[in-house]
């Protein structure tokens, strides 16, 4: 649909998580997103494993159970204040794409 | 001796390849003419042989395939073809056309399901109508436009002359599509004949894929926007973003429509109000926040302190998932010409 759009004329940023698709089919700029149920958004749920995982490399130490809920529910708070910084992150790159001259198909990758 | 019988077959042609007229004429209702007439008459017919004749010719108008029509037209075509008691059905060949496609496609599949006697159609391989119908007709590939009709048609007869004596028929020795797999028992595994393919691609060796990938053109980036505060931005999501209710059904696997929406002097999009149409990834995110997909709420907020021109009134959204390649192209080429027509400047394309 992007290539077809921009065929006549209109330009056209992908913002997509499997960028090798948009590749392959002929996107021009593409802006990878944070992931394929919610290219703009930033859940909680779909992080926190790894958040988890971070964390305890950090303090070189397994987390208690109590320890991970209380990480969840903290990440959980921010959330809206969180998805609303990424959002305008991918928002603000999706705009610089379209200011900017490509002469080729490319991603935009931070 | 008793003559052989002929076959009876029944052909379907629509307003223009009937010669009643373009456009102008894709309203006219149902007409028949007893034997072949045009591509029928001139070639049909002759390459049908002694085999089969056309006893006769239907005629619709292609607004009868529209969604509105669709219904009663297939029933009052299959009614006339039950009066001729065929043997087959040819239909078309419809090349490109989307309403003559969707035609065919549809009387093969209510002859199938009605009369069980097979049909043979043709079609471009980008007709939006195979999708739908392929596995009820014999669906012969064809060229996209009418100077190859003869070598088309004739195909078409060929197809309809072994399906008429029993013989047995193959998508790739019949140059037909594909209807359904058809599962075999190859004598190496898949491995093995994967390593051959590879081996023999690496030795600069002719080989044949088992499974042809389709083939993407590509088209010129678009001028960069200069200056964003006077740009006019259109959002688009193959997401399935849609009204609550999805009141347009957009299918959540192999989509056959897309929808136009208003956002016009909507800031945000509540859980309320929106939802998404897709099944092909986890619903929960999109449901529970739209903007997750469609980043209305921050495009807004730039729109509203002048970062950006103005966000296009009208939001486009389809399901893309499983859907096909064809359906795509011109689901991009209506939204770009209604685009065009409407002054956008850029589009925000998201994908799930």
């Amino acid at each position: 649909m992007a290539k077809e759009i921009e065929r006549q004329g209109i330009l056209v940023v992908h913002c997509c998580s499997i960028v090798p698709i948009s590749m392959t089919v002929g996107g021009n700029r593409i802006i990878p997103t944070t992931g394929i149920p919610h290219p703009f958004g930033d859940p909680t749920e779909t992080k926190i494993k790894d958040v988890i995982k971070e964390k305890e490399t950090e303090l070189n130490k397994k987390l208690s159970e109590s320890e991970k809920t209380e990480l969840e529910k903290k990440l959980k708070a921010e959330e809206p204040e969180r998805e609303l910084r990424v959002r305008r992150e991918y928002v603000e790159a999706t705009l610089k794409a379209m200011q900017t001259h490509i002469d080729q198909q490319t991603v935009f990758s931070e | 001796m008793a003559k052989k019988k002929k076959f009876r077959i029944v052909h379907y042609l629509n307003n223009f390849f009937s010669g009643f007229g373009g456009e102008e004429a894709a309203n006219m209702e149902l007409k028949v003419i007893e034997g072949p007439i045009k591509v029928g008459k001139m070639v049909f017919q002759p390459a049908l042989g002694e085999t089969a004749e056309i006893v006769a010719t239907i005629v619709r108008g292609d607004n009868g395939w529209t969604t509105k029509f669709i219904e009663k037209t297939t029933e009052q075509v299959i009614s006339l073809i039950k009066k001729y008691n065929p043997d087959l059905v040819i239909a078309g060949p419809a090349f490109n056309a989307g309403r003559y496609g969707i035609g065919c496609g549809a009387i093969g599949k209510a002859v199938k399901e009605e009369l069980g006697i097979p049909v043979v159609a043709g079609m471009y391989y980008e007709n939006p109508a195979i999708d739908l119908y392929k596995q009820y007709s014999y669906i012969v590939r064809t060229s996209d436009n009418a100077l190859t009709t003869k070598d088309d048609a004739e195909e078409m007869a060929a197809l309809a002359v072994k399906l008429l004596s029993g013989q047995e028929v193959l998508p790739d020795q019949d140059n037909y599509i594909p209807r359904f797999r058809r599962n075999y028992f190859a004598g190496k595994t898949g491995a093995e004949r994967a390593y051959e393919i590879l081996d023999n691609k690496l030795a600069g060796k002719p080989r044949k894929t088992e499974y042809p990938m389709p083939e993407f053109d590509r088209v010129a980036p678009s001028e960069p926007i200069h200056d964003l505060s006077k740009v006019t931005v259109a959002l688009v999501t193959s997401g399935g973003i849609v009204p609550k209710g999805n009141p347009d059904r957009i299918e959540s696997s192999s989509a056959q429509k897309f929808g136009q929406y208003s956002i016009g002097g909507i800031d945000r999009l509540t859980a309320e109000a929106f939802q998404t149409a897709h099944g092909g990834y986890d619903p929960t995110y999109a449901n529970a926040d739209p903007h997750r997909v469609l980043p209305l709420d921050i495009l807004r907020d730039m729109e509203k302190s002048g970062i950006i021109g103005k966000i296009h009134d009208l939001y486009y959204s389809t399901v893309g998932n499983g859907t096909s390649v064809g359906n795509s192209k011109r689901f991009g080429e209506e939204i770009g010409k209604l685009l065009v027509a409407a002054g956008v400047q850029a589009v925000i394309m998201t994908s799930t």
